[in-house]
């Protein structure tokens, strides 16, 4: 209950009932729950209170633009011009500001740069607090309790095991505990044979994986 | 969902207020698709258009689904099995619409009733017509 009991989310936020919790939830047909998605949808449309296209906006928005691409636009600057680089590092969300991505929740963003000496790898140990403005919605992975648990547990094994990232016996790991008002992100290492590459192309190599600190960016 | 994104490449002027440059193949390039089935989606853009309308604040919903999520990881099968993010998510959003008398409990039924006649009908239908 760390996140309730912070005293900045009191500001902002009204008390609200929380409802009995789920009870014999599994397991369901995927039918089933697709079915109350349809009928919730369309009670709320016969009610006035959403439409279609409000749905469409958002979830185009989060797959597409409010995704990863963000995030790598970010990384991509940063490795391009060393003082915006310094910038994000100083101070993430003022520096995400000048490209024009903005957090609508408020949350702090900070950015944690991979070096040749350390690795970062983010997590949320509590639930799923991910830096949604600049990586969009996280993969299901991220939410799952194994990964969780486990990468702060054991970083380089799970990273071994579970992504294939070797990272060698001299990097120091360091793992990022998100939460709803602070979260983290990584601007990985450019990788070599990339001098060359404009700002866009860069964009094209860094993937979200990298980015949650799980994979290297591999030069194509 | 590739349907989805085609059709979302083709309507850049009704995006929301994002500054994005670059060719629209690249996300598709960076990393998989961030939902799974076309319903995840959904629950997910209802959530938030709700949120964005004033129906209920963001931080509500949030509430909500972190003591879901808590409830969900005590639960034995979930301990053992991998559970979907957005079932969760969906059964969250019911609540807190309920909660907040938002929509009625007969109402949502009748709905998923309604939805589920439907959906067999159109299975039925469409058997149908290829025998």
């Amino acid at each position: 209950m760390t996140a309730e009991s912070s005293p900045s989310e009191n500001i902002t936020t009204k008390d609200v009932r929380v409802p009995p919790p789920i009870s014999g939830t599994y397991p369901v047909p995927e039918s089933d729950i697709a079915a109350r998605v349809q009928a919730l949808e369309s009670i709320l449309l016969e009610k006035g209170l959403l439409s279609s296209d409000a749905v469409d906006k958002v979830v185009e928005a989060y797959e597409k633009d409010i995704g990863p691409m963000l995030g790598a636009k970010v990384v991509a600057k940063a490795w391009t011009d060393s003082a915006f680089r310094a910038r994000l590092l100083e101070n993430a969300v003022e520096a995400c500001k000048e490209l024009g991505i903005g957090g609508s929740q408020g949350e702090h963003l900070i950015a944690v740069e991979n070096t040749k000496n350390v690795h970062n790898v983010i997590v949320c140990t509590l639930c799923s607090c991910y830096p949604w403005t600049v990586l969009g919605l996280p993969p299901n992975w991220y939410k799952y309790p194994q990964y969780r648990s486990r990468i702060v547990i054991e970083p380089r094994k799970t990273l071994k095991e579970d992504f294939g990232l070797d990272i060698s016996e001299e990097k120091e790991i360091r793992v990022w505990d998100s939460s709803s008002e602070l979260r983290y992100f990584v601007v990985p290492e450019r990788p070599t044979g990339t001098e060359n590459f404009t700002e866009q192309e860069l964009v094209s190599i860094i993937t979200r994986e990298a980015m949650i600190g799980v994979a290297e960016v591999k030069s194509p | 969902m590739t349907g989805q994104i085609a059709r979302s490449a083709g309507r850049q002027d009704d995006l929301l207020h994002l500054d994005i440059t670059g060719p629209a193949a690249v996300p598709r390039k960076n990393g998989e698709l961030v939902f799974e089935t076309p319903w995840e989606s959904r629950a997910f853009g209802i959530a938030v258009a709700l949120s964005k309308s004033g129906a209920f604040e963001w931080e509500e919903f949030r509430k909500v689904l972190i003591e879901n999520v808590k409830e969900t990881e005590k639960d034995e099968y979930a301990k053992t099995h991998k559970w979907n993010y957005y079932a969760i998510w969906e059964k969250s959003l019911e609540r807190l619409l309920l909660v907040k008398g938002i929509i009625s409990e007969h109402e949502l039924e009748r709905g998923v009733i309604q939805t589920e006649t439907d959906w067999n009908h159109k299975k039925d239908s469409h058997n149908h017509s290829h025998n």
